[in-house]
């Protein structure tokens, strides 16, 4: 082990409550640095998870005219090979088509406006659609008979109905078709989201098309990309590889700007409290080391006039503070990542005002966190880079030290 | 060619209360192989004269040659290098490091001067067996005496087999008993290794053993 490293090393014993005071700030400021931004992050992520995955698509196949009055009138010729084509692809999850349009629904005397969506669930993935359902099944609605429907919770709430009642729809249908027909509540579901509980009402493709008379036609095609972080580059080369007429591929972020920026201010909110945090830490970390350099100086001077170099002496220096700094990462990785996987697994759910006004702005009062190791990766960085820097003072010192104690 | 040739040199020190001359006008030069005390009471002058002679401290006039080299002149890169390569130091406080074991602090030196693990492990155990410390090789220096570790500090310091060795004030915190252990150490050393020591003291055992005495009063050389 070369000299600087192996007194580094051991000087971390010498005053084991400064070393200690020092690994624990690092420690416990990336520990909470790696808890805020893995539930900020994973609250977000669960939020496009949900809206954007489940509902709207990360990127989005339709007609040039589709967005953004999402106009049934302007629904797309089915193309199943096309299709075929773009669930082949490899850089492709998934590709599901959808059609959807507003109507009126009814039950007794309770009527609201919804947004009926066909899904084509031998398509779509199950476990999705499953997680989703609070109340009844997907699997034995009847094809005969009213058009099964399943409502979000809301929407079932406001209509005051239950699984088993029957419905009335009426709305505008294709082309000036009209849209009226009977459907019976099949079940509800949790989306993730309080707007889109309040609004839409699931059906089958093939009935959503009998119900608006878009036979054959799809209004949307969802696609997920592999890496749906990369949605916008997705929707440009995609459309490159299996252009269809007509249409235009949008990602999630053209179509839904403002939830991206309601993404951004919000987090812009966490990164001011994290910047705070590490101010507070910073300056621990600097009286950590203003102690280690006032204890040093005669050491520092004592080794100059042996004809250690300052640089040598400077290296030892920053090589202890980047023992400690790893050492406390480390540490906060560990209580960061166990405490992350533990609500990962048991995802906090908020209840009473605060649950409400979450759900108030449109988000689902539940902080699942991200298990993204990005976050830690990226906070440990900094609060090690933090660490350096405060280093920085005994390296001056270092090198302001004369060769004799006078 | 004498080995350290000092001429009128002179170092000033300002303070708050005005300038106090450390050094007056010292002119003098040792020899390759001598065992000299520069003797006087405290306030002397005694420390600053080995700082300078030392490259440690800057005069504020005059010249000082080691081997011909004017340490005056070098820049402060170059004499950390020049003490290093040329000057073994021994301090009244040991100054030993605390994290490092009684032989690696003798081999700190070598391994400085980039001398391979192998080579100055022999060096420091020679040494330390010269001083005495063999068995204590590995013990760290909170687990010595006072007396142990100065004699660690003077085996650290003639590891490098360094031209001269100055020695500041190397008894004043030893009883008697380690007073002459170390003295006799040093010149069985100063005998075996023809190493060059220059002490400075008021101790009267070192004043005592010492071959060549140079009195200092105020600042300035005075005859016996």
């Amino acid at each position: 082990m070369p000299l600087t490293t192996r007194m580094a090393w051991r000087n971390l014993g010498r005053n084991r409550r400064r070393s200690a005071i020092t690994a624990a700030a690092v420690a416990f400021a990336l520990f909470f640095a790696i808890l805020i931004r893995s539930l900020q992050l994973g609250i977000y992520g669960h939020m496009i998870h949900t809206v954007v995955g489940g509902m709207a698509g990360y990127v989005q196949v339709a007609d040039s005219t589709y967005w953004p009055s999402q106009n049934l009138d302007v629904a797309m010729a089915e193309d199943p090979r096309w299709l075929e084509a773009v669930t082949a692809d490899p850089d492709v999850a998934s590709a599901t088509p959808r059609l959807a349009g507003f109507t009126l629904l009814s039950h007794e005397k309770e009527s609201a406006v919804a947004q009926w969506t066909g899904v084509d669930f031998a398509r779509e993935d199950p476990g999705f659609w499953e997680t989703r359902l609070i109340d009844g099944r997907f699997d034995n609605a009847s094809k005969d008979g009213p058009y099964p429907v399943w409502l979000g919770r809301y929407l079932a709430e406001s209509l005051d109905a239950q699984i088993g009642d029957t419905l009335v729809g009426m709305g505008q249908g294709y082309q000036g078709s009209m849209a009226s027909d009977l459907m019976l509540v099949a079940g509800t579901l949790r989306l993730g989201n309080p707007e889109l509980e309040k609004r839409v009402a699931v059906m089958r493709l093939e009935d959503a098309q009998a119900y608006s008379g878009a036979y054959g036609m799809w209004g949307t095609v969802m696609i997920t990309p592999k890496n749906p972080g990369e949605s916008f580059r997705a929707a440009a080369s995609l459309s490159q590889q299996h252009p269809m007429e007509y249409a235009s591929w949008t990602s999630w972020e053209e179509r839904m700007p403002e939830l991206q920026q309601a993404i951004q201010a919000d987090s812009a909110g966490g990164i001011v409290i994290l910047f705070i945090l590490y101010v507070v830490i910073s300056f621990g970390l600097l009286g950590t080391m203003i102690m280690l350099a006032n204890e040093r100086q005669r050491e520092f001077t004592m080794q100059i006039a042996l004809g250690v170099k300052r640089p040598v002496l400077a290296g030892m220096v920053f090589t202890e503070a980047l023992l400690m700094g790893v050492l406390g990462a480390a540490i906060g990785t560990a209580m960061g990542r166990g405490v992350v996987y533990y609500f990962h697994v048991r995802p906090l759910r908020l209840l009473g005002d605060i649950a409400q006004a979450m759900e108030q702005q449109g988000w689902e009062p539940v902080l699942p966190p991200s298990m993204d190791w990005s976050i830690t990766w990226t906070h440990g960085a900094i609060v090690i880079g933090l660490t350096l820097l405060a280093s920085l003072w005994p390296i001056y010192v270092v090198y302001k030290s004369p060769a004799i104690h006078r | 060619m004498a080995l350290i040739e000092l001429q009128n040199v002179v170092k000033v020190y300002e303070s708050q209360a005005g300038s106090i001359t450390a050094v007056n006008g010292v002119s003098t030069s040792f020899e390759e192989g001598e065992f000299t005390a520069i003797v006087g009471p405290s306030g002397c002058g005694k420390t600053t004269l080995l700082n300078a002679i030392g490259g440690l401290d800057r005069p504020n006039q005059g010249h000082i040659h080691i081997d011909g080299v004017n340490i005056v002149n070098l820049k402060d890169r170059d004499l950390i290098d020049f003490r290093l390569q040329h000057i073994g130091f021994v301090f009244q406080a040991y100054n030993l490091i605390p994290v490092l074991t009684a032989l690696e602090n003798t081999g700190f030196i070598l391994e400085l001067q980039g001398v391979s693990k192998k080579e100055r492990d022999a060096r420091a155990m020679e040494l330390l067996e010269a001083v005495g410390l063999a068995d204590r090789a590995h013990n760290r220096p909170n687990q010595l005496s006072g007396g142990q570790q100065q004699r660690v500090a003077v085996a650290r310091a003639l590891a490098s087999r360094p031209r001269f060795i100055l020695a500041d004030e190397p008894t004043a915190n030893l009883d008697s008993k380690s007073t002459e252990t170390l003295l006799d150490i040093m010149a069985a050393l100063n005998e075996k290794e023809k190493t060059t020591f220059i002490f400075s003291t008021h101790d009267q055992r070192v004043i005592d053993r010492a071959r060549r005495i140079l009195p200092l009063e105020d600042g300035q050389l005075k005859g016996l």
